[in-house]
């Protein structure tokens, strides 16, 4: 008995690694017709010399990447979310990506934590680097302060929560940094996945990269361990107190396929440094929440919604209930599924993408406006870039403005729509009461279209 | 399963005479300490899942290097809720090991009877193999071993448990026996049940980094089923119990159909607070509702669901020993 529980308590301790992103792998193959499992190797031994494990991440260091690192995450306070769960005498916490997020996410972002195939939307997928409810424009990466918004106030109707318990725990004037460090973490994770898929596109489609990658893989053994002054450890540090990050030094650049790796990690980088610029500011117009001009743009608001332009209708149906008549899937979905020649809604034809660790593509519901509920945030300016940018990896498109668009809708009719799809709520809440037999209005207020 | 397994051996060993010597008072008090002593032990290792406080000390058997009895109050009161919860649980739990020395103790030189000399000692056995699993824990940092010592707490107090049935003499002073014999049976399976049910929620609660998807939804099917299989066991017991005349088999058979049904809701509850409405759009008024992780409520009801299912086996082996005893009366 003893000697089943000493072998069973061995196999506790092995350190968890990244999983290898298999289903882009899969999509890949479907494009090229062929095998890519040795440029798959070669790419992620790469993304491991260069981005480590759970336990011990490291970051690729440049001299030419040095002032955009510093702008999108802090290097040294990745420590603070990888590894297992634990805390010192301090209240300072450990392992935090692990103990708040991994349930869902899962260990390298790719949205298949334990529980995924429950949650419905599915957890986010970091890694291609898509994030739906952000203030930057459609195609841009969110600002930092967009994902600690969410991850402090977590989204409505969604399985994702509010961690505002974490940062409430704050002690005396020290700014409780453990968001900010699953914010860091988070964006590790996006820009490790982003940097690994497109590299293994590159590597599938081009021969002499892939012949580049092959040698990578058989110099390997060669070649010094990585590239960084500390070494891994498989050890586990007997106190926090000892917890370094692994300090980087220039990356050696050797190989073509090393080349472009640097180039793909660059311009993912950019991608990220440069969010803070496509940040869109709406201002609230004047006439917001003047009683009598609020309600004539409700009413405007309502023939814009019924409208061609904005065709709001098609999907979240007249009367706002979510019911319309297009029936499609996110861009998590299509991805490794349409992407790959494959119907999202065919099971059988779907067999191979879930062998490889796919999600059951499931179709996306337009949002039923009438609860009131806005998972990308309950402002009138969230709302407005919704309209106006469109939800990101979703079928929500971005309205066509003018005057880029002669057709379009000017500015004051985007706030209209805004005013009355927030009205909607409202609106259905007074036709219950009234269909129950009595007015939740006061006395003296008049009835509102 | 050991447990059933002393059960087996004690009643097989149990000599019926009813003018044999009477459990010594004092034997009886401890035994029910140990009992009582248990069950908020369970709760505060349950904070500990609950809050991933398992690593808030890292060494082990001291406290920061501190003997474990030593440490300074004021750091351990003043100090971070992790640090509050793990070390008052080792504290607690080493109370519950003193009192289970003491047991041992009191069971020579206050008891003659053998089963109760081996039962202080499966006792004091087990709460020794717990701690040093608790410790193998924290040295090895290891989900896995905090799993199985999460199952073993709930075994050691339905042990403390059948410990105190078999001090309590019911056989000398209950003048009804048991009316039907699958009462018994029915008892033993529910505790059964109910233990197996509690192996499976441990995987969910203690799930590793890397577990899969499947793997998890396997096991949420999994105790669902047995949850299922778990609240018809515990009403047959309750619909057997009705037509036992012995209340002192009633009740507890009726408090355990309640408790399971309080350990659903709680089960329903847990989800909820862990991951929302698993189908938002069916409940408007609810689907605005946003997750707190580590919020009190939600710590509360999740740490709560833990405990009832010690609870649960506990009343089960209750029945069932109390079944077990009086059914040769």
């Amino acid at each position: 008995m003893f000697g089943g529980i000493a072998l069973l308590l061995s196999g506790c301790s092995q350190e968890p690694q990244f999983e290898s992103n298999r289903v882009f792998r899969f999509r890949v193959e479907a494009e090229t017709d062929q095998d890519q499992s040795k440029a798959a190797e070669a790419v992620d031994g790469l993304i491991a010399d260069w981005f480590g494990t759970p336990d011990q991440p490291r970051w690729p260091q440049l001299s030419e990447t040095s002032s955009a690192t510093a702008s999108v995450l802090q290097v040294e306070r990745l420590v603070r979310s990888a590894g297992p769960q634990r805390s010192d005498r301090e209240d300072m916490h450990y392992g935090l990506y692990r103990e708040l997020c991994n349930h869902c996410h899962g260990l390298s972002g790719d949205g298949r934590g334990p529980v995924a195939m429950f949650l419905d939307p599915y957890p986010r997928d970091f890694r291609p680097g898509w994030f739906k409810y952000k203030s930057t424009k459609r195609g841009s990466r969110p600002t930092r302060e967009d994902l600690y918004r969410v991850i402090k106030h977590g989204i409505p109707g969604t399985s994702m929560p509010s961690f505002a318990a974490i940062e409430s725990h704050e002690q005396d004037e020290k700014r409780n940094d453990d968001l900010d460090a699953i914010v860091d973490y988070v964006i590790y994770l996006s820009i490790r996945g982003e940097v690994e898929r497109l590299l293994l596109y590159e590597v599938a489609h081009d021969e002499g990269l892939l012949e580049g990658a092959r040698a990578r893989l058989s110099d390997k053994a060669n070649r010094p361990p990585n590239t960084f002054s500390g070494e891994p450890t498989t050890e586990r540090p007997a106190s926090t107190a000892n917890l370094k990050p692994q300090v980087a030094q220039e990356l050696a650049i050797e190989s073509t396929f090393e080349i472009k790796a640097k180039e793909i990690f660059i311009d993912v980088l950019a991608k990220w440094s440069s969010s803070d610029s496509q940040v869109v500011a709406p201002a609230l117009p004047a006439w917001w929440g003047e009683t009598a001009e609020h309600e004539a743009a409700v009413r405007s608001g309502k023939d814009i919604y019924l409208g061609a332009t904005a065709a709001c209708a098609n999907c979240h149906g007249k009367s706002g209930g979510g019911n319309g008549l297009v029936r499609d899937y996110d861009d998590w979905a299509k991805d490794a599924t349409v992407r790959a020649g494959l119907e999202p809604g065919d099971r059988a034809a779907l067999k191979p993408y879930l062998a490889v660790g796919g999600l059951k593509p499931v179709p996306i519901s337009p949002r039923d406006l009438r609860m009131g509920i806005y998972r990308g945030g309950d402002r009138p300016e969230d709302i407005y870039r919704r309209i106006v940018h469109g939800i990101e990896g979703t079928p929500m498109p971005a309205v066509a403005l003018k005057p880029d668009n002669p057709q379009g809708l000017t500015e004051d009719e985007v706030w209209q729509l805004v005013a009355y799809v927030m009205n909607m709520k409202q609106q259905t809440q007074r036709m219950s009461a009234s269909a129950i037999g009595f007015s939740l209005q006061k006395p003296n207020q008049e009835s509102q279209p | 399963m050991s447990v059933a397994a002393t059960v087996l051996e004690a009643h097989s060993s149990f000599e019926v005479e009813p003018g044999a010597t009477p459990t010594h008072p004092w034997v009886k008090r401890i035994a029910r300490l140990l009992a009582i002593s248990t069950f908020p032990l369970i709760w505060l290792g349950g904070l500990v899942t609950t809050y991933d406080a398992g690593m808030a000390v890292p060494d082990w058997p001291g406290t920061y290097g501190y003997n474990l009895f030593v440490y300074p109050w004021q750091a351990w009161l003043y100090g971070p809720f992790d640090l509050f919860v793990e070390h008052g649980h080792r504290l607690l739990a080493s109370f519950v090991g003193l009192v289970a020395i003491v047991f041992v103790i009191s069971a020579y030189r206050l008891d003659t009877r053998p089963l109760i000399r081996r039962l202080a000692w499966l006792c004091l056995g087990t709460v020794i193999f717990q701690g040093i699993l608790g410790g193998a824990r924290v040295l090895m940092d290891a989900r896995t071993v905090a799993m199985i010592h999460g199952c073993l707490g709930p075994a050691f107090f339905a042990l403390c448990v059948v410990t105190v049935v078999h001090c309590s003499d019911i056989r000398r002073w209950s003048e009804v026996g048991v009316w039907s014999r699958w009462f018994v049976r029915f008892a033993v399976a529910t505790t059964i049940v109910s233990y197996l049910q509690l192996t499976i929620g441990a995987q969910l609660r203690h799930i590793l980094p890397g577990a899969s998807p499947k793997f998890f939804m396997t096991m949420v099917h999994l105790h669902l089923t047995f949850a299922a299989m778990v609240l018809l066991s515990a009403t047959i017991l309750a619909a057997a119990g009705l037509r036992e005349p012995n209340r002192y088999l009633r009740r507890p058979a009726l408090m355990l159909v309640g408790l399971v049904i309080v350990q659903i809701v709680l089960g329903i509850g847990t989800w909820i607070v862990n991951y929302a409405l698993p189908w938002a759009d069916l409940a408007p008024d609810l689907s605005a509702y946003i997750v707190q992780a580590k919020g009190y409520w939600e710590s509360l009801i999740i740490t709560m669901h833990q405990a009832t299912g010690s609870l649960i086996i506990a009343v089960a082996i209750l029945t069932a020993t109390r079944g077990w005893l009086l059914s040769t009366k």
